[in-house]
C-alpha cells in the first residue's frame, strides 16, 4: 500500500456533518417530514477540507456505477449522471443525492437512524467523491489513477486476511483475478485477429463472465468498506474498488476494439504498422498482469517490470500513432479508434502498478 | 406593446440571482419601482397617519389614502370607501367571517377548491355560532360544479364564498354567475381573488360580488398588506372585528362610535409603507395593462401545457383549455415524491416551484394525491424559462421516475 498525499481525498476523508455524539449540529437540518407524519427529514451536505463546498463534490458517472453495482443493497436506485441526481431507497428511507454533496433523507425514524444512514451513505459513496488534488473520483486515487495522490518512499505490506472483515476483500481480489484472466483470453483472441488481419468473433459468454466477476469484485469492495470499522483499513476496499473499475475500463476498451475491428480495412494499413499494433497489444497485457500481481503479492520487482513495460508501450505507440495519421482520411476513423482503445486499455492496466 | 425583456429589467432579484422563478402563486417578485416607493416612505415621509398635524404625518396620510384609491380603481371599486386595507387575503376573509352577525342554522357554501383560508374560518364560525357549512365539488374537467351549487343553495344560505382562480388547478370560476345565484337567494357573495386580481382584469361591478379579497404580495407589492372590497352599503352591516385607534369616530367610557369606511376596519397603526407600496404595485401593473399580463400568462400556460402533456409519467391537473384557467399548473411525476421533484428542479436549474398541498389539502384528497408540484407564471416569465422547466421535468421523469 502506498503512502497517499495529505492533500488526497483518501487521507482527508469525507465529513458528513454528523458526529457520533450529536445529531443536530451546524450544517444539518432535521425537521418533520411533510408527507410522512411522525418521521423526520434530514438535509445535510457532505464536504471535505480540500474541496469545501463545491458545485461538483461527487463524480456522478462513478457514483451511478457504484450504486448500480450495489443495487441489491437498496430497495430502489435511480441515478442520472446528466442531472447529477441519484434517488435511492434504503431501509424504508427515501434518499436524494446531489452532485454538490447535498444529501436529503426522508422518512428517518430518529437521530440514531439518521446517523446510521449518513454513515452508510458516506461509506458507499466514498469512492465517487472528487479529489481536490487531481480532480478524479477517489476510487481512481486509490488505484493509481491519480499520480499526485501517491507519494514516493516506502510501501507498506499488509496481510489482508488479518484485517477485520478481511476475508471479504480477499474474496474480492479473487474475483478480480478471475476477471483479469477472462480479459486476458479476450485480449489474446483480439491480438490473434489483428495478427491474421481477420475479423474477430467475440465470445459473449466470456464477456458476460468478466462483467460478472468485475461486478462481484466491486460489490465485495463496497461490502468491505461498509463493514470494516477503521477508515485506514477501508482504503484497501477502495483500492479494490478502483482496481475493479480499472479492469472495467480495460474490458470496455476491448469491447470497443471488437466493434472497431469489424470496420478496419487492413489493406489500407501497412503491414509493419499492423505488426506494431499487435506487439503493443502483447505488451499491454504483460504489464497489466505484472501490475496487478505486483500489488496483490507486494512484489516490487514485478512493479518495476510493469513500469518498464508501460514505457516500452508508449515508445512503440508513438510510432503507431504517426503511422495511423498517414492513413487516408476515409479509412482512418476505425484504426484511430482502435489505437485510442488500446491506449485506454493500457492506461487502466498501468494504473494498478502505481499503487505499488 | 408588452415587452417581457424590458419588464424583467425592473426586477432586481432577476438581475442578482440566476433563478427561474415559477412560484408566483405563492408570492411575486418585486419591481424596483415598488421597492423605491417603500424606501421613499421611510427615507422621506416616515410618520404615522391620521394622527399628527405636522407635515410628515400629513404627507404619509395622503400617500396612504391615495394608495387606497389606486387599488380601488384597479378593481373598479367606487373609491376608498369600498376598500379596506388588511394584512392579507386570509385576514380579509376572516374579517367577513367575524364581521357578519351570524344566526344559528344559517348556511355558508364554499367549494372543495378553496385555499385553507376560505375553509377554516367557516369551520370556526360553524363551531361558534352553529352555522352550517356546505361544500361544492368539482367536475371531471376540473371546473366548479355550478349545478351542485344550484342544488345546495337555499333561502337559509347567508354566504356563498368561492375562489375566483384555484391556487392549485388554475380553474377560473364563473363568479358573476355564482354571485347572481347567491343574490337570488338573498345571500351574499365573497370571492377569494388572491390568484385573479394579480393576473387578469377584475371588475367588481361587472362581477357584482359583495366582498372580494386579495393580497399585495402576489401582485408585485410588499408582504403584509392586502385588501377587502366591500360593496357600498355593506360596510355598515359589518361589525368591526378589531377595536382601537383610528377605527373610531368618538370614544366614551360607556360606548364608542365607529369611523367611516374603510377606517372603521383599520384599527391601530397600519402597515403604512406596505400600503403605499401596494399603490405603487397597482400603478406598475396598470402601466403595463392587465389585458397584456393576462395574454402573456395565457401564452406561457398554453406553451407549457402543450409541452408537458406529452412527457411520460407526468400528470397535469386542471382544465386543458388555457382560456378557462390561469397561469397555474399543478402536476405530479408518477413515482417521485412532489417535494423531491421541486428539490431536483431547484438543484439542477435553479427553478423555484412549490410542492405539497399549497394550503389546499381537501382538494388534494379529492384528487387522490398526497401532494403536487405547482408552477405558476407571471409577467416577467419567458417562454425560454418555460422551455428549460419542461426539459428538466422531462429529464427528471425519464431518468429518475
Amino acid at each position: 500500500m502506498p503512502k497517499f498525499s495529505n492533500k488526497c481525498i483518501i487521507v482527508e476523508q469525507v465529513k458528513t456533518e454528523l458526529r457520533p455524539d450529536t445529531v443536530v449540529e451546524k450544517g444539518i437540518v432535521i425537521h418533520p417530514c411533510t408527507t410522512e407524519r411522525g418521521k423526520i427529514m434530514v438535509d445535510t451536505r457532505f464536504s471535505s477540507g480540500g474541496l469545501g463546498q463545491v458545485e461538483r463534490f461527487f463524480d456522478f458517472p462513478s457514483l451511478c456505477s457504484i450504486l448500480d453495482a450495489y443495487k441489491d443493497r437498496f430497495q430502489e436506485t435511480r441515478c442520472s449522471p446528466s442531472l447529477g441526481i441519484a434517488r435511492v431507497e434504503w431501509k424504508g428511507k427515501a434518499i436524494s443525492i446531489f452532485r454538490n454533496g447535498r444529501v436529503k433523507i426522508r422518512r428517518v425514524v430518529d437521530g440514531k437512524d439518521a446517523k446510521r444512514t449518513v454513515r452508510f451513505l458516506a461509506s458507499v459513496l466514498w469512492g465517487s467523491v472528487i479529489c481536490g488534488n487531481c480532480g478524479k473520483a477517489s476510487l481512481f486515487c486509490a488505484s493509481g489513477g491519480c499520480e499526485n495522490c501517491i507519494e514516493g518512499g516506502r510501501r507498506r505490506v499488509v496481510r489482508m486476511e488479518g484485517l477485520p472483515a478481511g476475508l471479504v476483500v480477499v474474496e474480492g481480489y479473487r474475483h478480480l483475478m478471475r476477471a483479469f484472466e477472462g480479459i486476458s483470453e479476450i485480449h489474446g483472441s483480439i491480438a490473434e485477429s489483428i495478427k491474421s488481419r481477420g475479423s474477430y468473433a467475440p465470445s459473449l459468454t466470456k464477456g458476460r463472465e468478466v462483467d460478472a466477476s468485475i461486478g462481484r469484485s466491486i460489490h465485495l469492495a463496497l461490502d468491505f468498506i461498509v463493514q470494516t470499522p477503521g477508515r485506514g483499513d477501508a482504503v484497501f476496499g477502495l483500492t479494490l474498488l478502483g482496481m475493479a473499475f480499472n479492469l472495467r475500463g480495460m474490458h470496455r476498451a476491448l469491447a470497443e476494439m471488437t466493434e472497431t475491428l469489424r470496420d478496419v480495412d487492413f489493406s489500407t494499413i501497412k503491414g509493419d504498422v499492423v505488426d506494431q499494433i499487435h506487439k503493443a497489444l502483447g505488451i499491454t497485457l504483460e504489464f497489466s498482469r505484472d501490475a496487478i500481481t505486483a500489488y496483490i503479492k507486494g512484489d516490487r520487482g514485478l512493479e518495476k517490470k510493469a513500469r518498464g513495460g508501460y514505457k516500452d508501450f508508449n515508445s512503440l505507440m508513438d510510432g503507431v500513432k504517426k503511422s495511423v495519421k498517414r492513413i487516408p482520411k476515409r479509412h482512418a476513423a476505425a484504426p484511430k479508434r482502435l489505437v485510442d482503445n488500446i491506449n485506454v486499455f493500457a492506461t487502466n492496466g498501468f494504473y494498478n502498478a502505481r499503487i505499488m | 406593446m408588452f415587452d417581457v425583456e424590458r419588464v424583467r429589467k425592473d426586477f432586481p432579484v432577476l438581475k442578482r440571482r440566476k433563478v427561474i422563478y415559477l412560484d408566483n402563486a405563492a408570492t411575486s417578485l418585486k419591481p424596483k419601482q415598488v421597492i423605491d416607493v417603500v424606501n421613499e416612505y421611510y427615507f422621506e415621509h416616515s410618520a404615522n397617519i391620521h394622527r399628527g398635524v405636522h407635515k410628515l404625518s400629513e404627507e404619509a396620510s395622503v400617500l396612504y389614502e391615495e394608495a387606497h384609491d389606486k387599488v380601488a380603481r384597479f378593481i373598479n371599486a367606487r373609491d376608498r370607501g369600498e376598500l379596506i386595507f388588511v394584512k392579507n387575503t386570509t385576514e380579509a376573509i376572516n374579517l367577513v367571517a367575524y364581521g357578519l352577525d351570524w344566526k344559528r342554522g344559517e348556511e355558508v357554501i364554499t367549494t372543495v377548491m378553496e385555499h385553507h383560508s376560505n375553509i377554516v374560518p367557516w369551520q370556526i364560525i360553524r363551531e361558534r355560532f352553529g352555522t352550517k357549512m356546505k361544500v361544492v365539488g368539482i367536475k371531471p374537467d376540473y371546473s366548479l360544479d355550478v349545478g351542485e351549487l344550484e342544488r345546495l343553495i337555499t333561502d337559509r344560505t347567508r354566504l356563498v364564498t368561492v375562489t375566483h382562480v384555484s391556487n392549485v388547478l388554475g380553474t377560473i370560476s364563473p363568479v358573476n354567475k355564482i354571485a347572481k345565484m347567491a343574490h337570488e337567494h338573498g345571500a351574499l357573495c365573497l370571492v377569494d381573488a388572491a390568484q385573479s386580481v394579480p393576473h387578469m382584469p377584475v371588475d367588481v361591478k361587472d362581477l357584482d360580488v359583495d366582498f372580494l379579497a386579495f393580497s399585495a404580495h402576489k401582485m408585485l407589492g410588499p408582504t403584509g398588506v392586502g385588501a377587502l372590497y366591500v360593496k357600498e352599503g355593506l360596510g355598515e352591516k359589518l361589525q368591526p372585528t378589531m377595536g382601537g385607534g383610528d377605527m373610531i369616530e368618538s370614544v366614551a367610557l360607556d360606548r364608542s362610535t365607529w369611523n367611516k369606511m374603510p377606517w372603521k376596519f383599520e384599527a391601530g397603526t397600519p402597515n403604512i409603507a406596505g400600503g403605499i407600496g401596494f399603490g405603487a404595485a397597482v400603478d406598475y401593473l396598470s402601466n403595463i395593462g392587465m389585458e397584456d399580463v393576462r395574454r402573456h400568462e395565457e401564452d406561457l400556460t398554453k406553451y407549457a401545457i402543450n409541452k408537458m402533456k406529452d412527457i411520460p409519467n407526468v400528470k397535469i391537473f386542471g382544465p386543458t383549455d388555457p382560456n378557462r384557467r390561469a397561469g397555474i399548473i399543478a402536476f405530479v411525476v408518477e413515482g417521485i415524491n412532489a417535494h423531491d421533484v421541486a428539490m431536483y428542479l431547484d438543484e439542477t436549474e435553479n427553478i423555484a416551484v412549490r410542492s405539497g398541498f399549497h394550503c389546499a389539502e381537501p382538494l388534494h384528497h379529492r384528487l387522490g394525491i398526497n401532494a403536487s408540484v405547482r408552477v405558476s407564471f407571471y409577467l416577467y416569465n419567458t417562454r425560454k424559462e418555460v422551455e428549460v422547466f419542461c426539459d428538466t421535468i422531462s429529464e427528471i421523469a425519464s431518468e429518475l421516475a
